[in-house]
């Protein structure tokens, strides 16, 4: 028999307490199938969403771009099927998938620009801030190594804070981050100090950055 | 010991931008504005002067600064000196920004404070319309200040320069600072223009306010405006809208426009893009339009709304309520209007957002007739729609799911009845209000209905399938359903599943009950659903070649595998999975149909 609303709710929370990894993954991949087929409807985006979660921190990034094309679809086809927490997660998980484009060699420049172009028009036409979308594409010109880095950088930090971007002190050590692996440390140290928040990965990003522009010849206190 | 309270700038501008803005980049909006409130109160004493607002970045010895001109009122002495105490009182800053001198002031110094978001220090050089010599105030971030007197000859009107904070250099780049003024500004009535560095060009000064909103401008005619609102909200809002419909409340001194989405989105309340006296004063502000109008992003400007003290969203005072119903009725006017005709806009939006269309309906009953005249819907006669049906037929016969609707549709169009699937969101709500509309019939389709119009077959006459029937009754007894034989188009069906509604509220009840017979002292004992009928009934098309061979076999292991493989397709058929121990039996009855073939085979 299909499963109820209650149980696929109860199937998915209990996913939700596995730790990342291959297990985590092949559970929300199975459980994803079963919705997928014989419903419920109303639980597939949740499914989705959960299963790109599960595929982004176990390292399996390009699995998660065929998840979310599908989740995109889906929104596209069926908006009634997204409760308001859905439609949330959508347009915060899309950094996550944006921040593997450089990851996979396989991407194309042109793909990579494309996914970043829809990208904003679908914030745009939910009538969302677009920041994490002006992060997203900076990361992307960044670790691709691309000529317009920098004024990708100008540009995000100039778009209005919004709910869909990472924290304040990701914000820092992304920068911290960008000028230390760009050779540029006295740039990262001006940033840097200025890094006064914690989160999950801060301030042990910026530090470690830090530690390593402080380290090269040219910035190392004389004394 | 009575003493003054100290305050601390940097403490003040640090919650001024973490908790009271949105973010730094609203010193530029805090600047044009006391630009363009400087020369709204010059032009009242002196309509004929200019207007005009100039921004640029300049290199100095301590790197960039930040330089903007304007032509207005300008400050005197006095003027200048209260900037500071302004600071302390300016709270009192009034939503209608009055063009007499004393508002002026009252704003300026607020403005002043936004700019320490990015700067250290700020310089302010003026010349007041009123006379007297050029001033200049210098302020810095740990809140003291220098006034003196300025020698040379200035023309009217005041020049703010800021210098960047060491943490946000990033705010004092050309192109930044243009995106930003444009943002803002491009709809001020004032020439406000950035200078931008082109390449190959050096810097060129670059217009970012237009004479006129673009809905307000004069066009040829109604397609050379539509094709200019289009490519506006293109640039502006990001998306090519279906189209637009214009709203004006003179009342509350608003116009503007609402843009209608490309594509659907999931229910939600909208937030819009709102200017207040031309100035931009967020693009994602709350509560402008009724939660049920998220087909459409709205741009409009007023005068008599009430922005909150951030000014980047609207007070929800009762002004904006009423502006919210008044918008939500023009909104509705136009649906009513454009959507009734054949208009290529219509279809589009019938296309696209036929499901905020149906959530409209369910509150609204002209919305309502609107969606039963205009809204095509799936039904076994092709795409119809209900006042067509209900016309043509004097009732409107339905499924409330869309897998009900599978399960009869090709019978149902076999035996011309016209059966409409409202399986879709909103549908059943739109039915039952259809239903207390005077002049509607509406009804839900049962099982009995199906197999009453149905042909009885030939066999019932004769009573040559008697002991098969019986047989097939009794071995799916144990599943709750019954078994009948009728004849019907198409034969490619040989058996249909049709479900009981009653039956199946039967079967839940039976099932409470036989889990807690002793519940609330028998209470649900005294529950009887109808129990004429068994929750469903498979009904076997005498007309279908294997039905005929079924109802022919004699071994009984190849009779219990043919049925079930029958009773299993008819499941799959209505779009119900298969359970586990369906899948057995399926497998086993197809086991025992391969071996009879096998057996039957020729050695």
């Amino acid at each position: 028999m299909p499963l109820t609303p209650a149980d696929a709710e109860h199937a998915l929370a209990e996913i939700r307490r596995m730790p990342y990894g291959t297990a985590r993954t092949a559970a929300a991949e199975t459980l994803t199938r079963e919705i997928e087929a014989t419903g419920p409807a109303s639980t597939l985006p949740e499914a989705l969403l959960d299963l790109v979660e599960a595929y982004t921190f176990s390292s399996e990034g390009l699995r998660a771009f065929v998840t979310f094309a599908r989740l995109l679809r889906l929104h596209d086809e069926h908006p009634e099927s997204f409760t308001e927490g859905d439609t949330r997660n959508l347009y915060w998980e899309y950094k996550w998938v944006a921040a593997d484009l450089p990851v996979f060699p396989e991407i194309t420049v042109a793909q990579a620009q494309a996914f970043l172009d829809d990208m904003h028009r679908r914030f745009a036409l939910a009538g969302l801030g677009t920041r994490s979308v002006s992060m997203s594409a900076f990361r992307w010109a960044w670790q691709a190594g691309l000529p317009h880095a920098d004024r990708a950088l100008e540009e995000w930090l100039a778009t209005p804070r919004d709910e869909y971007e990472d924290c304040a002190a990701c914000t820092v050590g992304h920068q911290v981050d960008f000028f230390t692996s760009t050779g540029r440390p006295e740039e990262a140290l001006h940033r840097g100090l200025g890094q006064h928040g914690t989160c999950n990965l801060e301030p042990t990003r910026t530090l470690h950055a830090l530690a390593l522009a402080t380290s090269t010849p040219a910035t190392r206190p004389a004394h | 010991m009575t003493e003054r309270f100290q305050v601390d700038m940097a403490g003040l501008v640090d919650v001024l931008s973490r908790h009271l803005y949105s973010g730094p980049q609203v010193f530029v909006r805090e600047l044009l504005q006391n630009a363009v409130d400087a020369i709204a109160a010059r032009r009242a004493l002196d309509p004929a002067a200019e207007a005009t607002v100039r921004i640029r970045i300049v290199a100095s010895d301590e790197g960039p600064v930040l330089e903007v001109v304007d032509t207005g009122i300008g400050l005197t002495a006095d003027d200048a000196a209260e900037l500071l105490s302004t600071i302390g009182r300016s709270s009192k800053r009034e939503p209608q920004l009055g063009t007499g001198r004393e508002q002026f002031i009252g704003q300026f110094g607020i403005g002043m404070l936004a700019a320490f978001m990015v700067a250290d220090r700020i310089e302010v050089a003026s010349r007041s319309h009123h006379g007297g010599e050029p001033v200049q105030w210098i302020g810095r971030a740990d809140g003291t200040f220098d006034l003196t007197g300025l020698a040379g000859d200035l023309p009217v009107g005041t020049k703010v320069r800021l210098h960047p904070r060491a943490d946000a250099d990033h705010w004092f780049d050309p192109h930044t600072v243009a995106g930003l003024a444009a943002d803002y500004g491009s709809l001020l009535p004032v020439d406000v223009a950035v200078a931008v560095p082109v390449a190959g060009a050096g810097t060129l000064w670059r217009r970012i306010s237009a004479a006129a909103p673009p809905w307000a401008l004069a066009y040829a005619n109604e397609s050379d405006r539509e094709a200019a609102l289009s490519s506006w909200c293109r640039e502006t809002l990001g998306f090519t809208p279906i189209g637009h419909i214009d709203l004006d409340l003179p009342l509350v001194g608003l116009d503007g426009v609402a843009f209608i989405l490309p594509q659907a989105l999931p229910p939600g309340s909208g937030s819009h893009r709102v200017y207040v006296k031309r100035m931009l004063l967020g693009a994602r502000v709350d509560g402008v339009l009724p939660d049920w109008a998220f087909f459409v992003r709205a741009v409009v400007d007023t005068t008599a709304l009430t922005p909150t003290a951030s000014r980047e969203q609207l007070h929800a005072d009762e002004i904006l309520l009423a502006t919210r119903d008044a918008l939500g009725t023009r909104l509705k006017r136009w649906a009513i209007d454009t959507l009734s005709e054949q208009h290529p806009i219509a279809r589009a939006f019938l296309r696209t957002h036929h499901l905020a269309l149906r959530a409209l309906a369910t509150t609204d009953d002209d919305l309502l007739d609107l969606v039963s005249r205009v809204l095509p819907y799936e039904t076994t006669d092709g795409h119809r729609t209900l006042a067509e049906i209900a016309a043509r037929d004097g009732e409107l016969v339905y499924t409330s799911t869309t897998e009900a609707y599978q399960r009869v549709a090709s019978v149902a169009r076999a035996q011309g009845l016209t059966v409409v699937n409202a399986g879709y969101v909103y549908d059943t709500a739109i039915v039952d209000r259809l239903r207390r509309r005077a002049g509607w019939i509406t009804r839900e389709l049962t099982s009995n209905e199906i197999y009453h119009s149905l042909e009885a077959a030939e066999s019932e006459r004769t009573g040559e399938h008697l002991a098969a029937l019986g047989r097939a009754q009794d071995l799916l007894a144990e599943r709750d359903v019954d078994v009948l034989i009728r004849r019907y188009e198409p034969e490619t069906v040989p058996a249909l599943l049709l479900r009981d509604p009653e039956g199946e509220r039967r079967r839940d009840l039976d099932a409470e009950r036989a889990a807690t017979p002793h519940l609330w002292a028998g209470l649900l004992d005294a529950i009887d659903e109808p129990r004429t009928a068994r929750s469903r009934s498979l009904v076997l098309n005498e007309r279908s070649p294997v039905v005929r061979l079924l109802l022919q076999t004699a071994e009984p292991e190849v009779f219990t595998a043919g049925l079930h493989a029958l009773y299993l397709s008819a499941v799959m058929l209505a779009g119900d999975g298969l359970g586990t121990r369906d899948i057995t039996t399926l497998n086993h009855s197809l086991s025992v149909l391969l071996a009879s073939a096998a057996a039957a085979e020729p050695a």
